[in-house]
């Protein structure tokens, strides 16, 4: 959040004074293909072919699929296999042809997985409601900042991006909340300003005239290369709750997994335009003239769509000590006054989006 | 000691009345008033060697029809009634003057007209310009705000930026491609708020030189232009000022004597935006913003003696923004409490010398400083409470960017001959670049993280030498040329720039004259600016790296008319420029984290501009104005722009004609009209879309704009009316003014939007700024 983020307000009073009106410019343009594709390692390998359209074509009458392309994929300079499955190293190069639209063609290299390693966690109880007089009904809210380390390969421009997930033996939802047992671990918010690292693509400009906060879990080992980095992954606001007609301990069987997932450069690139399209002003500067129009992001010989790749790695965090102990020390009783079943509606597994 | 005894030399030949007076204004700072066509073929030959001023001027004066008045630091000239015209013999053998032709008649007194200067079918330069303060009061401007550069926008060959705004942008190249200077010192920010308004304070301003085709020695470090404003000094025959109320701002300047031989000038100016946005803070309760933006400028002259003058002279100028939000009433969401605080500005201290080691040799010795400056600050602190648990969070931001400039310069002006004049000097500049420095700490509860970033800091040395010849060879032929040399250091790295001008002017006739001109400028900082508008996150960074120095070299011809009775004046100039090593954003530059070294998302390449300016002027009567035509193409290269295709400039507007008419209706009243007109500026329109995987391609936002050519489409003809009238009476003027006079709202953008009727996906033109009128009074004592 900052302060210039609201200059088109500031200037209100001539915004304001000003209007828009429809517009047909009238100018000549054709269509191109587009390809998209996210390659995953382990994965087979999928191609979503489209093509662009006039942003104020009529678009109920609009069929994006171009039917006269054919889309050819090679590994290694090699014809794919139709079975093939994406291992980290390999080389994708998908060509699409088309009479009609042209051809396009965009490269890939899938990037090799950086393990987690050397993890530490640090658990902050915020608060602990028990309900004494039932064997297994307990709230708790806590803070969980875990410190991983990683190992940067030298000689290679590494770009990740982080995800995690909670999970738990049981959950509910609002429809099923007549479960007889049942345990939920929500993951409150992640709050990326702990880590300078999530920070990097934001700049002078960017503090001062966009949100200053880093909205994305995406970084580049540009400041570690080479090198091993401690990543600290911090996690407010977290909150168990289990109900259960008597004691057992697996319900506190809860667990977050980290995932470090290695993307390719042009993966990277597509979530920083997306981030200073939605986060950043640029976009919007653009749009009113103050600013260069911004394009999509496209590694693609057309200039639509993005071919990127991952790899993932994963550490799972079991908080089953942390929730035991918790529940087992504390006896503070169950006051409604500032809990609601409303504060603590989980889901079974919950996390970041990790697709693109 | 009365100033106008003070002891004069002048020694001239036959020549042009306008440029012998131009010497005794360098002699004794004092300005000369007179209307347009008075000294109209006088010429005048004298040779005085340290005589009283009053002396000198009653034997240039002697049988010329013309009586002159000196009041304060103004020498008024006006044509003598015709029973008081007679003939004496001259005190002193070497006096020739030419008497006018016609019957002399009394005319009004003029209001001001400052400055001294040739008329321009006698100069060598070829497209420059001197701008009194007067003559920029006459350009109606948004809130009658008087603009030094919006003035300087209705010159042909020169265009403004965003609607509304400042910005300036000569013969197609780039805003900070000009040197905005204050007593040749340069200001690095020359705008408040955004560019609608600019630093210049016109109350503290006497006149501006501007060049833009032919660049005299003396200047160089930017590719187009060379805007010198030359503040006022204070009057040594008693105090004087005025006070100005407006929509926006206010202002206050007074200046006078101290003592015999010291004066002093004083304008402060200050807005009050609050009041206009006070009513948008009442509308979002949880917000609150404050604006101002205040200038200051202060000179004290000292007289030493008949060579020496000595001043010391101050400006300040910055704009304070300060936002505040509060949503601690929002259940939905955490409590917040932010303050975010917004300072920029600059600061510039000088103080000269002017000393007259010969008649023919004076020198000016100038020590400066100036600095630009930027703060941010921000303080988000946000929390929940459940109970009595307290969840807090707090984040401090603090973002500093700083140019500074310490200056120490010789400049010499040398006449050995009547038709010699020799400019040289000498400078030295320490520059101290600190484009981003950053601080962030953020803490939750009781743990805390800090992380700076200080690591953009350079050093530079820049030494600078000039030497310039304007020789009058006879009476059809002038030539001005000269050299300027400079080194630019940083750390280990050295660049050389030579920047050769010459400029000629051959009179065809009397009042015709054609003139050629071509001159090297060389730019070793330039600013990073990601949007149009002049915000205080714009940076000033030198050449560094494998970058070189930026460089321009251009040619212009023209020609000059001018009527026999100096009323009407004619120019017109084609140009050819090409510039080198020009540096901007690469295309998609935000790919590259600001991490990276500046340079990084940068590029260099080139670019030209080409075209035609022409300008009819009548400058005197009373109706007067001008009418300018630009013709004007210019275009880009760059290795990673545009797929390293050529584009047309942002402000490639091929046609732009300008019509400024000043119409004195009555001794009280006077009106002043500006239209403007120019081909839309050029606009990079995305006109494709795609999506990606798995979404409704027909969703909001689920779509990527497809990348296409740079400014390939040129918005609507811009047009624009703009009117003001004073009125004035014993104590002062109120002024009245409307901007965009026919409320035409011109097109500054095209977006994509949805239709507001069927939510179809529709391009929307983005237009802005109706009319607004404005009012201000002038309070004079």
């Amino acid at each position: 959040m900052a302060i210039l983020r609201y200059l088109p307000l500031i200037i209100l009073p001539f915004i304001l004074t000003g209007c828009y009106e429809d517009f047909d410019p009238k100018i000549d343009t054709k269509p191109v293909l587009c390809i998209n594709s996210l390659i995953t390692a382990g994965e087979p390998i999928k191609v979503d072919l489209s093509r662009s359209w006039v942003y104020s074509d009529n678009t109920d009458n609009i069929f994006l699929r171009p039917g006269d392309a054919t889309v050819t994929i090679y590994v290694n300079n090699q014809p794919m296999p139709d079975d093939y499955i994406a291992t980290e190293g390999d080389e994708i190069h998908i060509v699409a042809e088309s009479e009609k639209y042209g051809n396009a063609e965009a490269t890939v290299k899938i990037p090799v997985a950086v393990p987690i390693s050397g993890v530490k966690m640090q658990t902050d109880t915020k608060y602990s409601l028990r309900d004494i007089a039932e064997p297994m009904t307990f709230h708790t809210g806590f803070d969980l900042h875990v410190v991983a380390q990683i190992k940067d390969d030298p000689g290679t421009d590494n770009y990740f991006r982080l995800g995690y997930i909670a999970a738990c033996p049981t959950g509910h939802d609002e429809a099923d909340w007549d479960m007889e047992s049942y345990a939920s671990l929500y993951l409150g918010s992640f709050d990326d300003s702990f880590e300078p690292i999530f920070t990097e693509h934001i700049g002078v400009f960017e503090s001062v005239m966009a949100d200053g906060d880093s909205n994305m879990m995406t970084f580049s080992d540009r400041q570690f290369a080479g090198k091993n980095y401690n990543l600290n992954m911090f996690l407010k606001n977290m909150g168990y709750y289990v109900n259960a007609p008597e004691y057992d301990p697996e319900l506190f069987d809860c667990t977050v997994t980290f995932y470090l997932i290695t993307i390719s450069r042009s993966y990277y690139n597509r979530i920083l335009y997306l981030w200073q399209r939605d986060s950043g002003v640029l976009g919007d500067y653009g749009d009113l003239g103050f600013a260069d129009p911004m394009w999509g992001y496209s590694n693609v010989s057309s200039n639509a769509g993005v071919v990127a790749a991952q790899s993932l790695s994963s550490y799972t965090i079991s908080l089953r000590d942390f929730l035991e102990t918790n529940f087992k020390d504390n006896y503070e009783p169950f006051d409604s006054k500032f809990f609601t079943v409303s504060k603590v509606a989980g889901v079974t597994e919950s996390g970041n989006d990790i697709g693109m | 000691m009365m100033v106008s005894a003070q002891n004069i030399t002048v020694k001239a030949v036959d020549q042009p009345a306008s440029e012998v007076f131009r010497t005794i204004v360098e002699q004794t700072g004092k300005n000369f008033v007179y209307s347009s066509d008075l000294l109209k073929d006088l010429r005048v030959s004298v040779n005085i060697k340290k005589k009283p001023l009053k002396k000198a001027l009653e034997l240039m004066l002697k049988d010329t029809g013309i009586e002159y008045q000196i009041k304060g630091n103004n020498i008024i000239l006006k044509k003598k009634a015709e029973s008081e015209t007679k003939s004496v013999e001259p005190e002193y053998p070497a006096v020739k003057s030419t008497p006018l032709s016609g019957t002399p008649k009394i005319l009004d007194e003029v209001v001001v007209e400052s400055r001294v200067g040739p008329s321009p079918t006698e100069t060598a330069e070829v497209g420059a310009l001197k701008l009194t303060a007067s003559e920029i009061t006459k350009v109606p401007t948004l809130f009658g705000e008087t603009d030094v550069l919006k003035a300087l926008q209705m010159q042909p060959g020169v265009s403004g930026g965003a609607e509304g705004m400042a910005g300036m942008h000569v013969h197609g190249g780039n805003s900070d491609e000009n040197l905005c200077m204050l007593d040749n010192v340069p200001l690095y920010q020359v705008n408040h708020f955004a560019g609608l308004f600019s630093a210049f304070n016109a109350n503290a301003i006497n006149y501006i030189d501007f060049f833009k085709s032919s660049i005299p020695a003396k200047y160089d470090g930017r590719l187009s232009s060379f805007l010198d404003a030359k503040t006022k000094s204070g009057s040594r025959e008693g105090h004087h000022g005025s006070f100005k109320l407006g929509l926006t701002s206010c202002d206050f300047n007074i200046n006078g004597p101290i003592g015999k031989k010291t004066s002093y000038a004083v304008a402060l100016r200050r807005s009050f935006y609050e009041v206009l946005t006070a009513p948008l803070s009442a509308l979002f309760k949880d917000y609150k913003f404050e604006y101002a933006f205040m200038d200051f400028n202060g000179k004290i002259t000292h007289r030493f003696n008949n060579r020496a003058t000595g001043f010391v002279s101050l400006y300040f100028g910055d704009d304070l923004l300060i936002f505040k939000e509060n949503t601690e009433e929002i259940i939905t969401e955490p409590n917040r409490k932010g303050k975010f605080n917004l300072h920029w500005g600059n600061f510039l201290a000088q103080t000269g010398l002017n000393y007259r080691f010969k008649p023919e040799l004076t020198g000016e010795f100038t020590a400066a400083y100036t600095r630009y400056f930027s703060r941010m600050k921000s303080d988000v602190y946000s929390w929940e409470q459940y109970g009595d648990e307290l969840f807090d969070s707090r984040t401090i931001t603090r973002t500093k960017n700083n140019i500074n400039d310490w200056i120490l310069r010789g400049d010499f002006y040398w006449q050995p001959e009547e038709n010699h004049r020799v400019r040289f000097g000498a400078g030295y500049t320490l520059h101290s670049f600190q484009p981003g420095n950053t601080f962030r700490d953020n803490s939750i509860g009781t743990t805390t993280m800090t992380s700076r970033d200080s690591t953009w800091s350079y050093l530079g040395n820049e030494v600078n030498l000039y030497i310039e010849d304007d020789w009058s060879i006879n009476d059809r032929w002038r030539i001005n040329g000269g050299i300027h040399a400079s080194l630019f250091n940083l750390s280990d790295k050295t660049h050389a720039g030579f920047g050769p001008r010459l400029s000629a002017n051959y009179r065809l006739a009397k009042n015709w004259a054609i003139k050629g001109a071509y001159s090297r400028t060389v730019q070793y900082v330039h600013q990073l600016s990601q949007t149009y508008l002049s915000l205080p996150t714009d940076q000033w960074v030198p050449i560094t790296g494998s970058f070189k120095p930026q460089t321009a070299d251009k040619v212009a011809i023209g020609g000059n008319w001018r009527s026999d009775n100096g009323m009407f004046e004619a120019s017109a100039e084609v140009y050819y420029k090409s510039m080198h090593n020009l540096v901007e954003y690469r295309d998609e530059y935000y790919l590259h984290p600001p991490t990276e070294s500046w340079n990084s998302r940068l590029c260099s390449g080139s670019g030209t501009a080409k075209g035609l300016d022409l300008k009819i002027e009548k400058t005197g009567g009373k109706i007067s104005g001008h009418i300018a035509y630009s013709l004007g193409w210019a275009d880009r290269k760059f290795a990673d722009k545009n797929d390293g295709k050529r584009y047309p400039a942002r402000f490639d507007n091929r046609h732009t004609i300008n019509i400024l008419l000043n119409w004195n209706a009555s001794k009280k009243v006077t009106v002043n009209a500006a239209w403007t007109g120019h081909s839309g500026n050029r606009f990079t329109f995305l006109p494709q879309v795609w999506s990606v995987p798995d979404t409704d391609p027909y969703g909001y936002q689920d779509f990527s704009p497809l990348k296409a050519s740079i400014n390939n489409y040129q918005l609507p003809f811009y047009h624009r009316l703009d009117l003001s009238v004073t009125v004035r009476n014993r104590r002062g003027y109120w002024n009245f003014g409307l901007y965009n006079a026919y409320c035409h709202l011109n097109t500054v953008a095209i977006i994509r939007d949805y239709s507001d009727e069927t939510w179809a996906p529709v391009y929307k033109k983005v237009k802005m700024l109706p009319i607004i009128p404005s009012i201000s009074y002038t309070w004079q004592f």
